[in-house]
């Protein structure tokens, strides 16, 4: 089945539309009569101008982290998550392999692809401790102190939650001080590139994970940029990416990347955005009273605005929205597309109904009036078929007809 | 007004995964059915090896193949998650049943409790007028009055309506059931004809929750040793003739895995339970005979005169020959039903269901066998 007209599409942390840049530039690309992409490592000619197509992306890329940021510090890698666990694995697997004790803190608001790791760090005999989240789902960098031991070797906050859009605030102290002692600070900065201004000497991190799909690129390439002295321990043996990340590159992914890296403007992107979100906030507010906001008490990027509905699932609002040509998440997703409670919700103390109950838009683009108000009369009109299907459910089972 | 038709015909089509459903939506959608399938996630199979469970009921393949055929048909589909509310109204149920020796029906009460029931909140969140399923069973109704009647299916051997028994007239009037007036061998066709991939994809057979490793062990890692007390095994009389390891490991009629200390053991079947004594009882199979039985949670698919015994043929297994009855109603949706002729092994906990002809009356729960 069609929609009526193209669907809206409002789901730009899960993936970001491509960068009409990219587009032009995959098609010329691509177009080249001559075109072969040919492996970076061969020596010939061939291998010399995809080699160059490399290292002008790795360098676009690096502009874009700030201008002093080495490009030769960058790891390519298949995904932002790939990147997460390279970055926890670098850090830790070495001291769990010699069988040292070993101390990770992290946050229970997390990616996935660092909170899967919590297991993985457990079963190999480390500890774990997460830093306290406040109301907004703000990670309390200041608690590192007391969660602090002498065996700690890493903490991974993430930058910007991809669920609420909330910043972490402080992570340059958090950084300092971690440094101080002799730790490595790993970031997820995935959900920041693009929304938020970003210059890695700065902050001076230990270890930054980005992902290119976020910001118009093509999904299957992640980056992981590694700061000085910080040693990457492979999972995936050979000679690319000076031995830290095996396999022949991901050509045309690292050169979207490139490109998309290009049109990074994290200014223009809240001037743009900003007004259509408060918009769409405000006009929820008064056509939907029980809608509650999630996370809006935080600092937040300017795309993002995490909903939950009284008496609903997110899931039934999803896909009852998604029938209405509207495309947009909720909680974290697994292989099947099943809804599982959010861990973000539930960690900043919403109760499990609403951890269930929550739906997320996330903006790249701003929104025409009408598309925006259209959108908000969509969305008060299924909120309320959905909190009728839940009576109507109670009736069924009485057995009493109703026509 | 157009787009009220519109929205009379979408169908939010039940999807397993499997041939049945799956020619079910194809169908629907040849017929100007506006498909939207969904697929339950029923059971979190994740712990289990994935090589045993792959291609079962609720794995990942099955979601993943119904989303195949619905790439092909171009309609939307959507998976959700219905464990809670099936571990709640199945699997707990199913686990209790037998804790208290009664032999469940989950596959029933599936359908009570999730397919005709919290599916039907799924439609009307995605504005469907109409679920559909892949049973085997056939909805028609009246065209004046509106009311349902569920009719068995047209092939035999397939037929589900026994699984069927507890449908209520709101879910039965918004239900399609496209494959109640084709041979399986048809459906089969059919799959094969529109191209989908599954078309060769065996039957499933067993629970969809159970394993390899059987019910039992299913029952013994989910339940406290004291809940399942082992005790002895003795005859009508009272002679104490072996020991059990626990009542739930025993059905009615059942001549397998008895340890028993007497010539010619092959001669002893399970026909009884004292669960008060945690005795497990064994006879002749002439004791399994019997011609009477109590049941509850009556359902009636449409009204029946209460006042009036109802003449007519019942189910006390799936696998069961219906048999003539007559069946008196009483207060709080019981009934007693008297066979003409005495039934092998009626089992309390299974479903009785009521036929008249090819139309399904209703039916409930068996509580207790004999006049008891």
């Amino acid at each position: 089945m069609s929609a009526p007209r193209s669907a809206i599409y409002l789901d730009a942390n899960a993936g970001a539309p491509l960068h009409p840049r990219v587009v032009e530039a995959l098609q010329s690309c691509l177009a080249q009569s001559d075109l072969l992409l040919a492996n970076p490592s061969s020596i010939h000619a061939h291998g010399r101008k995809a080699k160059r197509l490399l290292a002008e992306a790795r360098e676009s890329i690096a502009a874009s982290f700030g201008a002093t940021t080495d490009p030769e510090q960058l790891v390519f890698t298949s995904s932002g998550t790939e990147a997460n666990q390279l970055a926890i694995r670098s850090l830790l697997e070495p001291r769990l392999d010699r069988g040292e004790p070993v101390h990770w803190i992290t946050t229970p608001v997390e990616h996935d692809s660092v909170l899967k790791m919590v297991d993985w760090v457990k079963e190999r005999g480390g500890s774990v401790s997460f830093l306290p989240v406040d109301s907004a789902g703000a990670p309390i960098v200041e608690a590192m102190d007391t969660l602090w031991t002498p065996q700690t070797a890493l903490v991974s906050v993430v930058w910007v939650n991809n669920e609420t859009g909330v910043i972490t605030p402080g992570l340059q102290t958090l950084a300092r001080q971690v440094r101080a002692r002799g730790a490595a600070l790993h970031i997820d900065a995935a959900q920041a590139w693009g929304k938020l201004p970003i210059d890695l000497a700065q902050i001076q991190a230990s270890l930054v994970t980005f992902s290119a799909h976020k910001i118009g690129g093509l999904a299957g390439t992640g980056i992981l940029w590694v700061g000085r002295g910080t040693s990457i321990h492979a999972a995936l043996k050979g000679k690319q990416e000076k031995g830290r990340r095996a396999g022949t590159e991901n050509l045309l992914g690292i050169f979207a990347a490139g490109v998309a890296a290009t049109q990074v403007d994290p200014i223009s992107y809240a001037a743009r955005i900003a007004p259509t979100r408060d918009r769409l906030e405000a006009a929820i507010r008064a056509r939907i009273p029980g809608a509650q906001m999630n996370g809006v008490t935080g600092d937040r990027v300017a795309g993002t605005c995490n909903l939950s509905f009284e008496g609903v699932e997110g899931d039934g609002m999803v896909m009852a929205l998604d029938l209405k040509g509207y495309s947009l998440s909720s909680g974290s997703a697994c292989a099947s597309g099943v809804l599982e409670p959010s861990h973000v919700l539930m960690a900043m103390g919403k109760s499990r109904a609403q951890a269930m109950a929550a739906i997320r838009i996330s903006l790249a683009r701003e929104l025409s009036d009408e598309v925006c108000d259209a959108f908000v009369e969509d969305l008060a009109q299924t909120t309320s078929r959905l909190q009728s299907a839940v009576a109507n459910r109670a009736s069924l089972q009485s057995g009493e007809v109703q026509l | 007004m157009i787009k009220q038709e519109k929205e009379n015909k979408r169908v939010l089509v039940a999807m397993s995964g499997g041939v049945d459903s799956s020619v079910a939506a194809v169908l629907l959608k040849n017929q100007g059915y506006d498909v939207i399938g969904v697929h339950m996630q029923l059971w979190d199979h994740a712990d289990a090896n994935e090589e045993r469970f792959g291609g079962r009921c609720c794995s990942l393949i099955d979601s993943n193949d119904a989303r195949r055929v619905c790439d092909k048909i171009d309609v939307p589909y959507y998976v959700i998650n219905t464990q809670e509310v099936f571990k709640e109204k199945v699997v707990d149920y199913f686990v209790h049943e037998y804790l208290r020796s009664r032999t469940p029906n989950p596959c029933a009460e599936c359908n009570n409790a999730i397919k005709f029931n919290y599916l039907f909140q799924k439609a009307d969140e995605l504005g469907c007028k109409w679920v559909a399923t892949g049973h085997y069973a056939q909805v028609t109704q009246d065209a004046f009055s509106n009311v349902a009647r569920l009719m068995k299916a047209v092939d035999p051997q397939k037929d589900q309506t026994y699984f069927l028994f507890g449908l209520k007239q709101p879910a039965l009037q918004r239900t399609l059931m496209p494959l109640g007036g084709l041979p399986k061998i048809m459906v089969r066709k059919l799959a094969m004809e529109f191209g989908l991939t599954i078309a060769q994809k065996p039957d499933s057979q067993e629970i969809c929750f159970i394993g390899d490793e059987g019910y039992k062990k299913f029952i013994e890692d989910r339940t406290a040793s004291t809940l399942r007390p082992m005790g002895v095994i003795r005859t009508a009389d009272g002679t104490v003739i072996g020991e059990h390891d626990g009542l739930f490991r025993y059905t009615i009629g059942q001549r397998k895995g008895l340890q028993l200390e007497v010539e010619e053991p092959e001669k002893y079947f399970v026909t009884g339970f004292d669960t008060t004594a945690r005795a497990l009882i064994v006879g002749p199979e002439t004791d399994l005979f019997k011609k009477d039985l109590k049941a509850s949670n009556m359902n009636w698919i449409r009204e029946v005169d209460g006042m009036r015994a109802q003449l007519c043929k019942a189910r006390i297994r799936s696998r069961h020959e219906e048999a003539s009855c007559r069946v008196t109603l009483f207060e709080n949706d019981r009934v007693y039903v008297e066979f003409d002729e005495p039934q092998r092994a009626i089992t309390p906990g299974q479903a009785l269901v009521l036929y008249d002809g090819n139309e399904v009356l209703g039916g409930g729960y068996i509580e207790s066998v004999g006049q008891a």
